[in-house]
C-alpha cells in the first residue's frame, strides 16, 4: 500500500475507529491510544485484496479493545481503573451518560451491539456487512430492529 | 406496493443508489404509510443517534497532526524494534551518564568511589522531531542491528511491584529505602490506592572498546576513556511509593489527584573514571539532536540532577516554587483549553510528584500544605 493510500486510511477512518473504540471503551484518551495501535497495525500488517480496509480496522479494533477489557495483568487494570476515574468533573459527567447507555448495550446481543456501534461510529452498510458475513440488502432491516431494541431497552432500564 | 423498514432504514441512511432511492421517493410522496413508518423510523434513529452521540469530528487540520505525530511514533517504534533494545539501554545510560557528569570539584572528594546521589530535576523537553531526527541518523549510520552484549554486562537484583492497603499505609516505609512520608486524609480526599515500586540495583560494566566501536559508526569523533573498561558502575533506586486520593463524594463531582514520592538514586562510579570524558563523549553524539544537546549541557549541578523528559508537543513547563523551594509546573494539554497539571519538586533526598485533575490552584495548595 502506498504512502498516499496510507494517509487516505487514516483521513478516512481514524474518527470512525476512535468513536467505535469509545463506545466499547468510555475512555476518550484509551480510545485514542488503541486507535492509534490499530492504525498502527494495518500499517505493518494491511489486510490483503479480498475484504475491505473499514472492516479490517473495525475488527482489529473490537479485539484490542475486547483484550484491553480482559486484561488479566491486576496491576494493569488497577491502573486502568485510575486512569479512568482521573477525570476532569466535565468529562466524568459525560461518562456517567456514557455508562449508562454502555450498561444498556451490554444487555443488547452481541449482533445488535455491533450493529449499532459500526453505524454510529460512521461505517457503511457494506463494511457491516462484511463484518457479519451477511447481504449487504439485509443491514437496513437489522439496524432498524436494533434501534427499536436499543430504545425499549433504554426505557426499561430508566 | 410499499416497502419494508430495510428498504426504508437505507433510504433514510443514505444507502441506496439513485435508480431506487427515486423510486423510493416518489412512493413515499403518495403512500401515507409508509410516510409514517419513515418517520417512525426517522425517531427511533436520532433517538439512538442522540444518547450515542460523540462529539467527534476532527477537523483536516487535526487528522493531519494526528498523523504526522503517528508517523513519528511508528518510526520510534521501528528504530526500537529494529535496534533492540539497546537504544533504549543506550539512550538510558546517555542519561544516567550526562547526569552523573562531574563538576570539577568532584575530583577532591575522590576517594575510594565517587557516589552521586540525584536529587535534583531539571526538564528536558523532547520533541517528536527530535526522535525523528534520531532515526534518521541512525538509518544513516548503517548501524542495523545492535546486541547489548557487546556494551558490556547488565546484572539487576531487586525491584518489582507491590500493593499495600491504604489503611497500612505507614507499612510501605518498611519496603522502601527512602524516608517516605505516608499521608492519610487530605483536605476532603481520602487515600484509595498505595503502589510500592522495591528498590532495585543495577550494575552496569561497560565494555568500552564495543562502546567506542558503536560511537564512531554513529560518526563520533570523542570516545569513552579506556580506564572505564571492565569497571562497575553501580545504580541504586531507593524505590517510589504512589498514593492515589479520590474526592469523598462519589461520582457527580468526582476528582482524584496521585503523590507521587521518589527516594533519590544513587550512583556509584568506580575510581579513577575521568566522567567529564564520559560527559564529552555522551553529549557530542551526532545522534543527538542539538536542542537535547543544548538543554543537557545547560543544566548546572548535573552529578545530582535528573532529567525529566518532557513531550514538548502537549506539554508546557514552569518553573515555580512550592514551600519556598523551586519546582516545576508541567501543563499537559489533552484539549481545545483543558489541562492535566503535574507538580514535581525535591525534598531532601525525595522527589515529590503531584498530579491530577484538580484545578491550578486547589493543586498548589495541596502541595504547600504536605508535610
Amino acid at each position: 500500500m502506498g504512502f498516499l493510500e496510507y494517509s487516505e486510511v487514516y483521513a478516512n477512518y481514524y474518527a470512525k475507529v476512535y468513536r467505535q473504540l469509545f463506545y466499547m471503551l468510555n475512555d476518550p484518551f484509551l480510545a485514542e491510544d488503541l486507535a492509534q495501535e490499530v492504525f498502527l497495525k494495518f500499517y505493518q500488517n494491511p489486510p490483503g485484496k479480498e475484504g475491505s480496509a473499514g472492516a479490517w480496522l473495525f475488527r482489529v479494533a473490537k479485539n484490542l479493545a475486547y483484550n484491553y477489557l480482559r486484561g488479566e495483568d491486576n496491576r494493569k487494570k488497577r491502573e486502568i481503573k485510575f486512569w479512568l476515574l482521573r477525570r476532569d468533573s466535565e468529562i466524568f459527567h459525560l461518562l456517567e451518560e456514557q455508562i449508562y447507555v454502555r450498561q444498556v448495550l451490554a444487555k443488547m446481543d452481541e449482533r445488535d451491539r455491533m450493529i449499532l456501534i459500526m453505524k454510529h461510529s460512521g461505517y457503511s452498510y457494506e463494511e457491516i456487512a462484511e463484518v457479519l458475513g451477511v447481504k449487504k440488502t439485509s443491514i437496513g432491516t437489522l439496524v432498524a430492529r436494533a434501534h427499536r431494541k436499543f430504545k425499549e431497552y433504554f426505557k426499561e432500564e430508566v | 406496493m410499499c416497502y419494508d423498514d430495510g428498504i426504508l432504514q437505507a433510504y433514510l441512511d443514505g444507502e441506496l443508489d439513485e435508480r431506487e432511492k427515486e423510486m423510493v421517493k416518489t412512493h413515499l410522496d403518495t403512500c401515507a404509510k409508509c410516510k409514517k413508518v419513515l418517520d417512525e423510523l426517522k425517531d427511533l434513529d436520532e433517538f439512538a443517534k442522540e444518547k450515542l452521540a460523540i462529539d467527534f469530528n476532527p477537523s483536516m487540520e487535526f487528522l493531519k497532526k494526528r498523523y504526522k505525530y503517528f508517523m513519528i511514533r511508528k518510526g520510534a517504534e521501528n528504530m526500537i524494534k529494529k535496534y533492540g533494545k539497546a537504544v533504549a539501554a543506550f539512550a538510558g545510560v546517555l542519561l544516567v551518564f550526562s547526569a552523573v557528569l562531574v563538576s570539577p570539584v568532584r575530583d577532591a572528594v575522590a576517594d575510594f568511589l565517587g557516589v552521586f546521589r540525584m536529587s535534583r530535576i531539571e526538564a528536558v523537553k523532547i520533541t517528536p522531531e527530535d526522535i525523528e531526527k534520531i532515526r534518521q541518523r541512525l538509518n544513516e549510520s548503517g548501524v542495523k542491528e545492535i546486541d547489548l552484549e557487546q556494551f558490556g554486562k547488565f546484572k539487576s537484583i531487586g525491584g518489582g511491584f507491590e500493593e499495600v492497603k491504604p489503611e497500612e499505609v505507614e507499612s510501605a516505609a518498611e519496603k522502601v529505602d527512602f524516608d517516605f512520608r505516608p499521608f492519610g486524609e487530605l483536605d476532603g480526599y481520602k487515600l484509595a490506592f498505595v503502589g510500592v515500586e522495591k528498590p532495585q540495583k543495577l550494575e552496569i560494566t561497560p565494555d568500552v572498546e564495543g562502546i567506542n566501536r558503536l560511537i564512531m559508526a554513529f560518526g563520533g569523533e570523542k570516545t569513552l576513556p579506556e580506564e572505564m573498561d571492565g569497571k562497575t558502575f553501580v545504580i541504586r533506586t531507593t524505590g517510589t511509593v504512589r498514593q492515589t486520593f479520590v474526592s469523598e463524594e462519589e461520582r457527580a463531582n468526582f476528582k482524584s489527584f496521585v503523590i507521587t514520592q521518589v527516594g533519590a538514586p544513587e550512583i556509584q562510579v568506580p575510581e579513577g573514571v575521568d566522567l567529564n570524558a564520559v560527559r564529552e563523549a555522551m553529549l557530542e553524539l551526532p545522534l543527538l539532536p542539538e536542542n537535547i544537546r543544548q538543554q543537557l549541557s545547560g543544566i548546572e549541578n548535573w552529578q545530582a540532577t535528573i532529567p525529566i523528559p518532557v513531550d514538548a508537543e502537549h506539554s508546557e513547563v514552569e518553573d515555580i516554587t512550592v514551600k519556598g523551594k523551586p519546582a516545576l509546573l508541567v501543563k499537559n494539554r489533552w484539549g481545545d483549553n483543558a489541562f492535566n497539571y503535574a507538580i514535581l519538586w525535591t525534598d531532601n533526598q525525595t522527589i515529590f510528584a503531584l498530579d491530577g485533575s484538580l484545578p491550578l490552584e486547589e493543586m498548589l495548595k495541596i502541595a504547600e500544605s504536605l508535610r
